[in-house]
């Protein structure tokens, strides 16, 4: 009986999985059927031409996506780490850091267009770094963060109390355990609650277009002051904006790049955190 | 000779819970002094506040005098991180670093500016040959397999030291953590239960490590082995309640416990 009760869980488990996993093959797979006619050399490595989508490119966007995800990783990651470090290993047990807690668990829950009417308020008018590169990551910075920070908390309390001792027992400082011990030992778990940040920051379009994503410019950005073209951006104009018969197929196309360019960031992840275990082992 | 450490009324409390009374003792150099007494009984937290280990618990609060070597190590302007390279700390579960064997012994040290050219990185991953290290003539390797050989640890790993020290048995770990902690030559070493996860063959190693040590350093061991703290300790101190009921030469409280408590509980782990 139980036995019995047991393979049916485990068949109705297995079949969940089979479904998600099915899913996720599905759109792919019309994503390329789709897009299978427009990708091309030059759609990866042409800028593009606004008449004639057929003889252009998607660089821009891009290159675009590409410079926002390194914005994220220069700024919205290292913020995310070290405010997590402050609150595992600094910070005392007080009505300040529950407050802190609090406002970070709530912040990963506010809609992603909160944080681009934020951004225009703030980085776009106040600050008047205008529509642009800059205001862009600043804003989708923010946005991980909550992420980064829930991810590197968990992995920061996952080391051993007894490796901060034996380090501090042996005449480490604070910082040094933290940097030498601590942080290897937290970086796998860091490193792939960053990634899922980043690949859905990179997925947004809402924040971004009232911050600086345009549909069209000319050549690529040449300072972050400028503005800068995206994938989701560009799938959306393309699928929603365009009168092109052939728009619908460069959409699933642009889209099918920007699914490569996130499985491209786990893929290195992957590698990644393999190396860092691979060292604990060895 | 004057005492290495000396504590006077040393009271902690751990959120209100009164875990240490009024103790005071005194630790005489190169001898090995143990702790013994029931758990609970207030030896690992005097233990910790000899080399204020004990900041690390938040909740904890100490009053009272210790005093290093003439220093007040209860001082607000005390040198922690100084005070703690000259007096080291071994844990009851051995806690090697997730790193190589090699980089375990030289961690201390690189702390001290040393250099490791032999550290295992991300992408590098250099064996290290036993001979090159026998013959190195670069200060931290000279100072990795002296620690290793006084451990009496070198030939059991010398093929693997680029390996995790993870991967070694218990015992080795152990002594490896104590070989990690005599790296940076402290004054004195605080040993917290050091065997007790240990098989006897294990812990027979260890103790000769630590007679062998006393030559060169002061030990202070907790146990809750009667065995081990007649076989090696000099100075013997008994813990009831949170209380120091008594110290003295080991073979004396033994023989002749002076308080009726320490007798009991003598007798009780014989019988
Ligand atoms: N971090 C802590 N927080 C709160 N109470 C603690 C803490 N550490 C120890 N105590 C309490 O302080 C008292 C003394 O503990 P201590 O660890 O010094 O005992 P011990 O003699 O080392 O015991 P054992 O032989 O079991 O290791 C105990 O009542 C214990 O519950
Ligand atoms: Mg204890």
């Amino acid at each position: 009986m139980v036995r019995r009760r047991e393979s049916i869980y485990f068949f109705l488990f297995r079949f969940v999985a089979y479904v998600a996993v099915g899913f996720l093959v599905l759109v792919v797979l019309l994503l390329v059927k789709l897009g299978a006619d427009a990708l091309s050399l030059t759609f990866l490595t042409k800028p593009w031409s606004h008449r004639d989508i057929a003889s252009g490119g998607i660089i821009q966007a891009i290159a675009g996506s590409f410079y926002l995800g390194l914005g994220i990783v220069v700024v919205g990651v290292p913020l995310g780490v070290a405010t997590a470090i402050y609150l595992v290993e600094y910070s005392r047990e007080n009505v300040w850091k529950r407050i802190i807690e609090l406002a970070i668990q709530n912040l990963a829950s506010v809609p992603s267009v909160v944080y681009g009417l934020f951004g225009f308020a703030v980085f776009v008018n106040l600050l008047r770094f205008g529509s642009s590169l800059l205001s862009a990551v600043l804003v989708l910075s923010m946005m991980v963060m909550p992420w980064v920070i829930t991810a590197a908390v968990e992995a920061l309390k996952s080391v051993p109390r007894r490796w901060r001792e034996s380090s501090l027992a042996l005449g480490a400082s604070r910082w040094s355990t933290i940097r030498r011990i601590v942080l290897p030992a937290a970086m796998p778990g860091i490193i792939t609650g960053s990634i899922i940040g980043l690949a859905r920051a990179l997925g947004e379009t809402a924040p971004i277009i009232i911050v600086g994503a345009t549909f069209y410019m000319n050549g690529l950005p040449t300072s972050v002051f400028d503005k800068f073209m995206t994938l989701p951006y560009h799938t959306f104009i393309l699928a929603t904006q365009h009168a092109d018969p052939k728009a619908p197929s460069y959409a699933a196309a642009t889209a099918v790049v920007l699914i490569g360019l996130t499985f491209c960031m786990s893929v290195g992840a992957m590698v990644l955190r393999t190396l860092y275990r691979r060292r604990r082992e060895w | 000779m004057p005492p290495v450490i000396s504590g006077h009324n040393v009271n902690v409390w751990y959120n209100g819970l009164h875990a240490l009374k009024d103790a005071s003792l005194e630790i005489a150099e190169r001898q090995i002094t143990a702790f013994i007494g029931a758990s609970g009984s207030g030896k690992s937290t005097l233990l910790r506040c000899l080399n204020r280990m004990l900041d690390t618990i938040p909740t904890a609060r100490a009053t009272g005098e210790i005093f290093y070597r003439g220093q007040n190590v209860f001082a607000p302007d005390m040198d922690v991180m100084a005070l703690r390279r000259r007096v080291g700390m071994v844990f009851q579960n051995p806690t090697p670093f997730p790193k190589s064997i090699y980089d375990n012994i030289a961690y201390g040290l690189e702390l001290q500016g040393y250099v490791n050219r032999r550290r295992i990185g991300l992408l590098r991953r250099q064996p290290i040959d036993p001979q090159a290290m026998a013959a190195s003539t670069d200060r931290l390797d000279r100072a990795v397999m002296q620690s290793l050989q006084d451990a009496a640890l070198w030939d059991e790993v010398k093929d693997r030291l680029h390996k995790s020290a993870l991967g070694l048995s218990g015992g080795q770990q152990q002594r490896l953590c104590i070989a990690r902690s005599i790296t940076v030559q402290p004054d004195v070493l605080l040993l917290d239960e050091p065997c007790s996860e240990l098989d006897p063959i294990s812990t027979r190693k260890i103790e000769d490590f630590l007679l062998a040590l006393k030559r060169d350093y002061t030990i202070v061991i907790v146990t809750h082995n009667m065995h081990q703290a007649r076989r090696i300790s000099d100075e013997t101190c008994f813990f009831h309640l949170g209380e120091l009921i008594e110290q003295g030469p080991t073979g004396v409280v033994f023989a002749t416990p002076r308080h009726p408590l320490t007798r009991d509980y003598l007798s009780g782990a014989f019988g």
